[in-house]
This record gives C-alpha cells, structure tokens and sequence, in this order.
C-alpha cells in the first residue's frame, strides 16, 4: 500500500496552474497517476470532459506525461490503439521501457456516449484502465442529466419545479456493467480515501490486462455545494452506502469499507443544492424511494462478497 | 490584459499547435481567483500530507526533512500562493483542525 509519504516522494502527473473549479477533487487523483507504480512510464488518455478542457486551455497543459485528447465517445477506442501500436513495436524491439496506459472520462463520457468504445476496449482484453470519474451529470457543458444522475437531482434538463422533483428514475450501475465483462479488475473508489484509491490504482495499472475504476467525485456547481465540501460529500456518500467502497478481482466480490453505523441517506443529499427541493414533506416518497435504492444496492454487493466467502470455506 | 497572457502570432506557435513542454500551465496565475486564503502554522503542523494530497492546485510546496527518530521524510514547506484558489480544502481536512484545539492551517478572507 503506498502511503503519502511514498507517494510525496515521487514526482507527480499533473502541475498546478490548470483552470478546474476552485475545489474540484479531480486533480487529486491525476496527481497521483505516475506517484503509485514503480518502474511504469504512463500514458493517458482523456475523452472529452471538465479534466480534459481545464488541464490543456491552449498554449497551456498541465500534463506532465504523455497525453491525448479523444472526443467524447472513443477514449476506449483510441487508447486500444495506441496499447496495440506499443505491443507491435515491442515485439519488433523498438521499445524497450514498460509502459502502462490509462484512460480517463467523466460520467457522461462513460456511462452514456463512450460506453460503446469503452466496451470494445474490455472485451479485446487491451492491458489499458479505464478510470471513470463520477460527478452525476454533464458538469462541463451546464449540469445536464446523465444516466449516472441520481434520482431527484435537479439538473438543467431535468429541472425541478410545478409538474416534475427532478431527474426520474434510478441511476445506471456502470461497475456492474465492467463486472459483466469479465475483466480482471473493476473497482469503485471515492476521492475521500487517498491511500484506498492509491492502492486501488496501485492494483489496476500493475494487472496484466483490462481493468476498470469507478470514482465518486463531488462537482462544486452541480452539486450546488461549498467550495470546501467535496471531500466531505465524497465521504458522506460512502457513509451513507450511497457509493460503496469494493472491488472485483476475477470476478469475485470484496467489500474494501462497511460504514460503523447507519446513516440515512438524507443526510448526504440535503447537503446538496441539486436535492434541496426534496427536502419538504410532499416528497418523501421521493426520499424513501432513494433510500430503498442505496440499500438494495448494498444488500446487493453485500450478498455478492458473501457467496465469495461462503464458496471459498468451502473448497476448503 | 498582462503581457504574458498575450496571445502569440501564428508564426510564434509550434507546428500543429503542439504544446511542446507538458506541465506549462505552472506559469498560469491562478491566485487571483482566491477569495479566501488558506495560512499554514508551522509550530502546529505533525506533518500528515493529508493537505499536500487533498491540494487540487498542488499549491502544498514540500522539502526533505527528518522525523524526530531521524528517519528521511517530506515535511510542507509552503503554500505557492501563486496557484492557490483558496478552496478551502486543506484547512477543512486538516486533522489539527479537526481535533479543534488548534489551528495548523488558518482559512480567512482575503484582503484586497
């Protein structure tokens, strides 16, 4: 497990000077890119998202490793390419450095239009992670609704108002989506847990093969939240088992954090400008609907880990 | 408009437009958006990192140093105010603050 101290000594992948939103987590973990892995040059690559247009404003990039920028829908694609054009010119001897290659998307760019791309990458088995941050809408283009916005989320194309308490139904699970894949590694983190997702990217570059990270990542305009609230919300959403801590390692559940103590789920959302309208009697059901989806969600992972533990006892 | 952001002339620019040196947005001035300012006390600092790690502008400056049994470690230098926003971040999840008896990185209002 690499601790900070490990990982302060190292260099990082990302400078200061970008133009993401004064208290955005997402440089947190693009920082820590290059600083978990030994002996690995990286390489990213990065749909078309908020990381993607703050890090590189022209004539400016904060990149400090080798980087591309895709469109919005073939990070999957573009980066299956480039992983097979370094494995051709290895074998012909004319790269001789391992190199590891990453690719990064926001919520919109994976659960929605990427997913297809993205897909295709996992299933020809590239040696390629795929990192997907999660911050519940298309934060970049003015907060409209994605397939990853939770229920009741006021967004600009789901607005809150007379006839509507926001975005309708329940959110995609894209993690289960990778675990379906039968990938080596498909992991959900959150941004609050620096040496959880540290070992976790640790995990997922190392692999020999696909590998895939879902990470929680406030958005201090969506969200409608203070600017020093994103590590707290993130922590909050795995608290309250709204994002739970696990990973998949050959198909086989573990859950990496269990809450102490339960907390209900409001206590996360009426923090939030985007869910503020629900907190009024006339949408409880609204409320109560959200909390049986976070716990059937959990009950979920939490039987997948147990057969795991069961089926294991077993064979010995 | 300050003479370093002036935009330059399409002979000055690289060929595609390229930016040749990855890591140049260092030389952006992003201080200027702080409406706050975070200001760290050495005396109470035990070193943790959870600032330098939870920092999204990197503004956590770090130099070598040693635990008091002698073993190398980083250790906060400064704050490069240059690139601070003045989120907040590093005084919200600073586990001295958190304890409440003392501040090892103050949060205020920025003075204009």
């Amino acid at each position: 497990m690499p601790s900070l101290q490990e990982m302060a000594k190292k260099e990082g992948a990302f400078a200061g000077g970008h133009r993401m939103c004064a208290g955005c987590p997402v440089p947190i973990f693009t920082k820590m890119l290059t600083r978990v892995t030994d002996g690995y040059e990286i390489v990213a690559g990065n749909a078309t998202c908020c990381l993607e247009v703050a890090s590189s404003i022209f004539p400016y990039s904060a990149w400090k490793i080798p980087w591309i920028h895709t469109a919005f829908e073939n990070v999957g694609a573009s980066m299956s390419g480039v992983e097979t054009m370094y494995r051709a010119l290895k074998k012909r001897g004319k790269i001789t450095k391992p190199y590891k290659f990453i690719a990064i998307g926001g919520d919109g760019g994976t659960y929605d239009i990427g997913l297809q791309s993205l897909s295709g990458a996992m299933e020809r088995g590239h040696d390629l992670v795929y990192i997907c941050y999660d911050n519940g809408a298309y934060m970049n283009t003015g907060v409209q609704r994605s397939s990853a916005t939770p229920m009741g989320a006021t967004t600009t194309t789901t607005p809150m108002g007379e006839q509507s308490y926001g975005r309708q139904g329940n959110r995609k699970d894209l993690s289960r989506i990778m675990v379906a894949h039968n990938i080596g590694y498909v992991a959900q983190a959150s941004i609050h847990d620096p040496v959880d997702l540290s070992e976790k990217l640790k995990k997922a570059i190392e692999l020999d093969g696909p590998a895939f990270i879902n990470l929680l990542s406030p958005c201090i305009p969506g969200w409608k939240i203070a600017p020093d609230m994103a590590v707290e919300l993130a922590r909050l959403g795995v608290e309250t088992k709204y994002w739970p801590l696990y990973e998949v390692i050959d198909g086989e559940y573990k859950i990496n954090y269990t809450p102490k103590k339960e907390v209900p789920v409001t206590e996360w959302m009426f923090l939030q400008g985007r869910f503020k309208h629900l907190n009024k009697p006339e949408y409880s059901d609204v409320v109560d609907a959200f909390q049986k989806d976070v716990e059937r969600n959990w009950n979920w992972i939490v039987r997948q880990a147990a057969s795991v533990e069961l089926l294991s006892a077993e064979v010995n | 408009m300050k003479d370093k952001y002036r935009l330059k002339d399409w002979q000055e620019l690289a060929i595609g437009g390229v930016v040749p040196d990855g890591g140049n947005s260092v030389d952006y001035e992003t201080g200027t958006w702080r409406t706050s300012r975070p200001i760290w006390n050495a005396e109470n600092c035990i070193n943790c990192l959870n600032c330098w790690v939870f920092c999204p502008e990197d503004a956590f400056i770090l130099k070598d140093g040693t635990t008091k049994k002698g073993t190398p470690r980083k250790e906060i230098e400064r704050i490069n105010y240059y690139h601070c926003k003045g989120c907040g971040l590093c005084a919200k999840e600073c586990p001295v603050n958190k304890k409440g008896k003392k501040t090892a990185i103050d949060y205020v209002k920025e003075e204009h």
